[in-house]
């Protein structure tokens, strides 16, 4: 008995193989999309985990002004500390040879031997360091890569206002720097930034820190892993006279934010991307079974009449299904798996590790297959529901003829009847095949929803950068220095020659609290009616910085949940220390970063201080020679920092920005593309297969193959149309929702969709069923309609 | 229609071969048909099941072409035409009737009848057509609305419509009961009287004979003899 059904599958198999592969291509780009980012999550989880544990990164780290080794030793008799490392770490000026651009670059000390310590680098080329030299440094090998800096090179900088040359003896790399970016940037600039680390006892040497550090690092003990917040206060506390600028936990390092963010992306894109398509396929499944248990409803009540079980007809019909099923899975975790591997090499750009691994996954990939194989059977079900529902009397029965009847559009007599018949059947049909319909609109709307939020992602990051260097920051170059310079830093700059305007900034790092909330954070202040530096509100329009008072990032007022008009402790981590009640005026869009600002002059008196400097934000002339004199005179000003090119920075924004998500777009859009293809055959060939009749009595009155296949293109174009318009919206407030899910402290991402994307969303979607059509017309073409002329429906 | 009974030949057929390939075995299922089909007659083509009288028809009507051997229809040879110039042929020319009356259920009698006048040259005006038939007052009705009869009437408003030069017929009454049939075979006779237009029509029916001109039969894919009858017997009075 089987072997007959067996047979009969197989049959059903071959005439519906082109259906059933475009389901199957709708589930394989669904699971896809699945298993791709979650294993280039998985693979990003991995890499960190073995990393951050082979090299002991530590839990915490906390920037002081400066702390004898003797205070930091008392620390370790807090409770819940485990191992404590203390460091010199300073930012300074290189002076790199024909290298016109002030390079800075963060020093670190690592002890003169080589030591299991916290933090530990990984030497890449070259050696650590060796006796006897005092000068040596081993380089971010990034940084080196991208200088073309190789061990045994000379790399002069300026430390503690003297020029010193160091003797590259090494590469490294390090956990704590997985994402490198400069302390004014937010993105990873090779090149530009770099990463250096000298012997403890020439830090000492240089910086004048004998017996004292600025950098403490430690471990906490497993007990307190989960209260980790509460220990890492504490130690700030003990440390308040030294002058605690930051404290951070891992999980707040930039460079271990930037990761974890990656990675909860993609985890997140991971579990919602997907649901679209396999619904979309579910549905299709479902109305393919719904055709398929009616065209064989003779076929069925035969067997039933001959005895089959409706268990081994659910079963039959339930292995039509799976086919499409399992295929979509196997295909998926192949596409996935090779997606994955791509998306997980394209990290390896941006984030250094010793080694970045794809791996296989057996549990993700079967848990892939697992869904495809769900989403199949619910869409059966409905079809073997028919096939119960079926009695063998019955279904010997010739069907019922179609159904033709008025619909609702046809009360307006007039309009109706100037349609012409081609609508007028078209219009009909749509109602008649309600269900059919329904599907084909929604996967349009699906499609189109993703298509919109591709070049949603899109514009929204360039509207990121855009409002981020064009509108909030309009300088060329920030400077900063080692310590506040008074008011005649300003001047100097201003003497500088090519600078057009330069304005004041007074940097407070500071921790604000408000009741039981507190953070770690800073408060700029920038002059009022400056032209520079210009806030934003919500809606993204230039504001002022109040006579008094605060702007706060919102996300910052909600961390701290504070409302407008709340006045906020603010401790400075500069002077006195003492705490101040500040109030908070506005809430302002900050794109990166969780930014405060403040009147310059308020903000200086406030704390006690007069027109302090700890930044200066200039425009300079664009003219080469100019900016050539700048840049030799601003590398010879003592207590220089670091110098910020935001032209530089602006670029390396857009350029990782350009490779992550228009990849991330493009792929989109590729797989929008296949829901609509795989939508529009599908629903085209159960069109073509019950109209064959109709087909071939319009060829034989005389009509044209393309007059016929033009009710096809009507029909596609008019479901698709009115499906992508809702999915415009959809894609829209997908975006929004997206953009909020990818925000965090370091970016706020707003969303911002060009009107032109939803012209080209509904561009796209009549390109794609244009596409669709000429597979229509050749399978018109190969029909051989006489035969279909005096078929018996 | 006597006066047209001058044997001008609207269509001619000589020796048509028809062969189907299936898989591995052919079949030759006309072979070597000589034929002419007269301005205004009514001819009906008789056979057997499977004999070969759709494959014919389909010929005839230029949606399908002979393996071999040449037709002419006004003169002109239609074998070498493009599929293009074809269908315009049909257009223009040919008027089905099948005999499952192949109406789109989703368009209503008039409508069905526009789909016709729509593209034809000289249509008449749907109305008119179905008042031929005799189902103006059905005009809005769907075909799942009307009886099997009712929609072959319809099914020939839809032919006639477009002023055919000749109305191709395959067994038209085939799935129809007797009173139905009656109605259908009159009608035919009466378009054929007063309008002149040539009918072909298939049958296995062989008492139909005295209602046309001549009779055609086919047999072994060859036309075995025709029959032409002088004075044809109105359906009414044929003893059927
Ligand atoms: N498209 C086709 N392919 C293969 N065989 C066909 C095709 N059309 C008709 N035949 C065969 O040709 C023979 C004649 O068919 P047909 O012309 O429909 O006969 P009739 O209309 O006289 O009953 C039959 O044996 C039929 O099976
Ligand atoms: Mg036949």
């Amino acid at each position: 008995m089987m072997s007959v059904l067996n047979q009969k599958l197989k049959q059903d198999i071959r005439q519906k193989w082109s259906m059933l592969l475009a389901v199957s291509a709708i589930i394989a780009v669904g699971i896809g999309c699945f298993i791709a980012m979650m294993s280039a999550a998985w693979n990003l989880e991995q890499a960190k985990n073995t990393y951050y544990a082979s090299t002991r990164l530590a839990d915490f780290r906390l920037d002081l002004k400066k702390v004898p080794i003797q205070e930091v030793k008392r620390l370790t008799s807090i409770s819940g500390l485990s191992e404590i490392r203390e460091r010199i770490l300073f930012n300074v000026v290189l002076d790199i040879p024909k290298t016109e651009k002030v390079i800075s670059a963060m020093l670190i000390s690592m002890p003169d031997k080589a030591a299991p310590v916290l933090n530990n680098i990984t030497i890449r080329s070259g050696t650590y360091f060796t006796p006897g030299r005092a000068a040596e440094v081993i380089v971010g090998e990034k940084f080196a890569k991208a200088r073309n800096i190789k061990p045994g090179d000379i790399i002069p900088a300026i430390l503690n206002n003297q020029r010193k040359e160091l003797v590259v003896v090494g590469t490294a790399i390090s956990s704590e720097f997985v994402y490198l970016t400069s302390p004014g940037s937010l993105i990873d600039e090779p090149g530009n930034y770099g990463l250096l680390y000298i012997k403890r006892s020439f830090a000492e040497d240089t910086f004048g820190f004998h017996g004292a550090c600025n950098n403490i690092i430690g471990l906490l003990s497993p007990e307190v892993e989960h209260h980790a917040e509460k220990v890492i206060n504490q130690l700030s506390q003990r440390l308040k006279p030294y002058g605690v600028f930051t404290s951070l936990s891992r999980s707040e390092l930039f460079s271990s934010l930037a990761l974890d963010n990656e990675m909860n992306s993609l985890k997140k894109m991971a579990v919602t991307l997907p649901v679209f398509f396999l619904l979309v396929a579910m549905l299709i499944l479902n109305v393919l079974m719904v055709r398929l248990a009616e065209q064989q409803r003779t076929v069925i009540g035969t067997l039933k009449a001959l005895g089959y079980s409706n268990k081994i007809l659910i079963i039959h019909f339930m292995k039509f299904a799976l086919s499409a099923g399992m295929a979509g899975g196997v295909l998926g975790i192949i596409l996935g798996y090779w997606l994955g591997v791509s998306i997980t090499n394209m990290y390896v750009i941006y984030f250094t590790f010793p080694a970045l691994i794809s791996d296989i996954y057996p549990g993700l990939f079967s848990f892939g297959l697992l869904i495809s194989i769900l989403f199949s059977v619910i869409g059966t079900l409905k079809g073997i529901h028919q096939v119960l529902q079926l009695s063998p009397a019955e279904s010997m029965r010739q069907a019922p003829p179609a159904k033709g009847g008025a619909i609702l559009l046809e009360q307006f007599h007039g309009l109706w009847k100037r349609i012409g018949i081609q609508w007028q059947m078209i219009l009909r049909g749509f109602f008649r095949n309600r269900g059919k319909t329904a599907v084909s609109v929604l996967s349009a709307t699906m499609g189109s929803a993703i298509v919109v939020l591709a070049f949603g992602f899109v514009s929204s990051i360039g509207e990121m950068v855009d409002l981020q260097f064009n509108q909030v920051l309009k300088s060329d170059y920030h400077l900063t220095f080692h310590n506040e310079m008074d008011f005649s830093a300003l001047d100097e700059i201003r003497r500088l020659p090519g600078v057009f305007k330069a304005e004041p900034v007074f940097n407070v790092s500071a921790l604000f609290r408000m009741k039981n909330h507190q953070k770690h954070g800073g408060i700029s202040g920038i002059i009022r009616n400056g032209k520079l530096t210009q806030p934003i509100d919500e809606q993204g329009n230039s504001i002022q910085v109040p006579e008094s008072g605060l702007l706060m990032s919102r996300r910052l007022m909600e961390k701290l949940d504070i409302s407008i008009g709340d006045s906020i402790e603010v401790t400075p981590a500069i002077g006195e220390r003492k705490p101040v009640k500040l109030p908070v005026i506005q809430a302002i869009s900050s794109l990166m970063g969780l930014m405060v600002y403040a009147d310059y002059t308020w903000l200086n008196r406030i704390l006690g201080h007069e027109k302090l400097i700890s930044e200066i934000r200039v425009i300079t002339s664009h003219n080469e020679k100019q900016k050539q004199a700048f840049m030799k005179q601003v590398r010879k000003m003592p207590g220089l920092a670091s110098l910020t090119d935001l032209a530089e920075q602006k670029k390396a924004m857009n350029r990782q920005m350009d490779n992550t998500m228009r990849y991330m777009a493009v792929i989109m859009i590729i797989f929008a593309a296949v829901i609509f293809f795989g939508a529009i055959l599908n629903g085209t060939l159960i069109s073509l297969s019950e109209r064959r009749r109709e087909t071939a009595t319009f060829r034989s009155m005389g009509y044209f193959e393309h007059e016929v296949a033009g009710r096809f293109l009507r029909e596609n174009m008019t479901t698709n149309l009115i499906g992508t318009l809702i999915g415009l919206p959809l894609g829209h407030w997908l975006l929004v929702i997206s953009m909020q899910e990818f925000s965090t402290d370091a970016y706020s991402f707003p969303a911002k969709l060009a009107p032109m994307s939803l012209l080209y969303t509904l561009i796209l979607t009549i390109i794609f069923v244009l596409l669709s059509q000429l597979v229509v017309r050749r399978i018109l073409m190969n029909e051989n309609w006489v035969k279909a002329m005096s078929l018996k429906e | 229609m006597k006066s047209s009974k001058n044997k001008e030949i609207l269509i001619n057929l000589d020796t048509i071969y028809r062969t189907f390939h299936t898989d591995e075995v052919e079949v030759n299922v006309l072979q070597g048909i000589d034929l002419q089909i007269y301005n205004g007659e009514f001819l009906i083509i008789f056979g057997e099941s499977g004999s070969g009288k759709t494959t014919l028809m389909n010929i005839i009507g230029g949606i399908d072409q002979p393996t071999r051997g040449s037709i002419s229809f006004e003169g002109k040879d239609i074998v070498t035409l493009s599929d293009h110039e074809l269908t315009l042929h049909r257009r223009d020319n040919i008027g089905f009737v099948f005999q499952l009356y192949n109406l789109i259920p989703t368009l209503t009698a008039y409508e069905n009848v526009e789909t016709t006048t729509e593209i034809a040259f000289d249509p008449m005006d749907p109305i008119e057509a179905l008042q031929l038939v005799g189902m103006e007052k059905r005009a809005n009705y769907f075909p799942s609305q009307l009886s099997g009869g009712q929609q072959q009437l319809v099914a020939m408003a839809r032919a006639i419509a477009k002023r055919p030069k000749i109305m191709l017929c395959d067994e038209p009454t085939g799935a129809l009961d007797h009173d139905n049939s009656l109605k259908i075979l009159e009608l035919l006779q009466k378009i054929n009287n007063a309008t002149g237009t040539t009918i072909v029509m298939i049958t296995h029916a062989g008492t139909l004979a005295a209602m046309a001109n001549r009779t055609a039969y086919i047999v072994d894919g060859v036309i075995d003899h025709i029959v032409t009858n002088d004075k044809p017997t109105p359906v009414r009075k044929l003893n059927w």
